[in-house]
């Protein structure tokens, strides 16, 4: 069976997300649902609800400290948003966190993955990106099929994490090498089977590229850009050695101004350090 | 050069380096307007999460001694191998090599 067979058939048994979810992805359809029915639905579970007032009061999303209930959630960050992070605080839960393989651990590819996005989201506010919703989560799932690789086939990703050192090669590379298949794809047929919205099957599928098939899309392009980013930073671990450098093409689409990056670098490792102590490890 | 500044770090007396407009494109607030607290509320209603400000505080970088610049720059060249080609890139690669400095000085 090949890899890409292994993964199809894992895929399917992958733990589902949690009921909490599905509840508001349902409610969600109805288009008069009030806050106040979906902050009855997300209450029932308390701890998401702690989880989730810790996210929105991160200090990226700008209300830090002001959120004090469920429904302040839902009124200043939107029924969208707060699905996301839902959805973010859940896919954290599915994977295990035990499986290490040669020093590489799911928690620092987490890490690596709320860097990624954190940065994608301050770069959606910087090019003044009004439909931000997908930016926070995109970052967050971008790299998801290097957990499919570690979750289901460790034997296989071993050899490409050891490639990777013996070659000095990208991990992307090295996975075709090894698997016939790379992580942007198998986290998309992921994102696919949990029906996910186009733009961040793009993302995913797209973030090393940085376009999608010569299309500018300001969501791929700044995943691609926040990736690089963090990963020049050295904040979490993606199993690459080197730091690829950006498509050309990607600066046009953001039009990112001189001194931006050094504007947002205090930000971005305050709202890291804050970030991970809440997703990962309460 | 402006400097991008997020609605939580906006300090009274800094000043607007570009007009903040809303979505529709309408100057909501002017051009070298200094930032008072009520803006803050203002803005967070409007919806509106971040602003260019003049940037007159230059963050105080540490000074290294050009030995360890060389020895992160050779580290940094293993990892990062491609030469940058614009200003956003040339940050990215400052960042990279500040931080590789820290990282060393531990």
């Amino acid at each position: 069976m090949n890899v890409l067979d292994k993964i199809l058939q894992n895929v399917n048994k992958l733990q589902t997300l949690p009921t909490i979810y599905s509840s508001i992805s349902e409610a969600l359809k109805d288009p008069l649902v009030t806050p106040e029915k979906l902050s009855r639905i997300i209450s029932i579970d308390q701890v998401s609800s702690f989880k989730i007032l810790k996210v929105a009061n991160s200090p990226f999303y700008g209300f830090r400290g002001r959120i004090d209930t469920i429904s302040q959630a839902i009124l200043y960050l939107g029924f969208d948003e707060i699905k996301n992070i839902i959805f973010a605080l859940s896919v954290v839960n599915i994977f295990a966190k035990d499986k290490i393989i040669l020093n590489f651990k799911p928690t620092d590819l987490w890490a690596h993955s709320i860097g990624v996005g954190i940065s994608t989201r301050l770069i959606g506010t910087a090019i003044g990106e009004k439909e931000l919703e997908n930016y926070f989560l995109a970052g967050i799932i971008h790299d998801i099929g290097k957990l499919l690789f570690l979750e289901f086939i460790p034997g296989d990703y071993e050899k490409v994490l050891k490639l990777v050192i013996e070659k000095n090669c990208s991990i992307e590379e090295a996975e075709i090498e090894i698997l016939g298949i790379n992580h942007c794809k198998a986290g998309q047929i992921l994102a696919e089977k949990w029906k996910l919205p186009s733009g961040l099957q793009d993302a995913i599928l797209y973030h090393h590229a940085g376009l999608k098939e010569n299309q500018s899309s300001k969501l791929i392009a700044s995943v691609h850009i926040a990736d690089i980013l963090v990963a020049a930073l050295d904040l979490g671990r993606t199993g690459d050695y080197l730091i690829p450098q950006p498509n050309f093409k990607v600066w046009d689409i953001l039009k990112l101004p001189n001194g931006f990056f050094i504007s947002i670098k205090k930000k971005l490792i305050e709202d890291f350090n804050q970030t991970i102590r809440v997703m990962l490890y309460q | 050069m402006p400097k991008i500044v997020f609605i939580d770090e906006l300090k009274e007396g800094m000043e607007l380096a570009t007009p903040v407009k809303n979505k529709f494109g309408q100057v909501m607030l002017a051009e070298n307007i200094k930032l008072e607290e009520r803006h803050k509320n203002i803005l967070m209603l409007w919806g509106i999460q971040s602003v260019y400000v003049k940037d007159s505080e230059e963050e105080s970088e540490q000074l290294f001694d050009e030995d360890a610049v060389s020895n992160a720059k050779d580290q940094l060249k293993k990892r990062l191998t491609w030469n940058f080609r614009n200003f956003n890139e040339e940050e990215i690669y400052n960042l990279a090599l500040s931080e590789l400095l820290k990282k060393n000085m531990k």
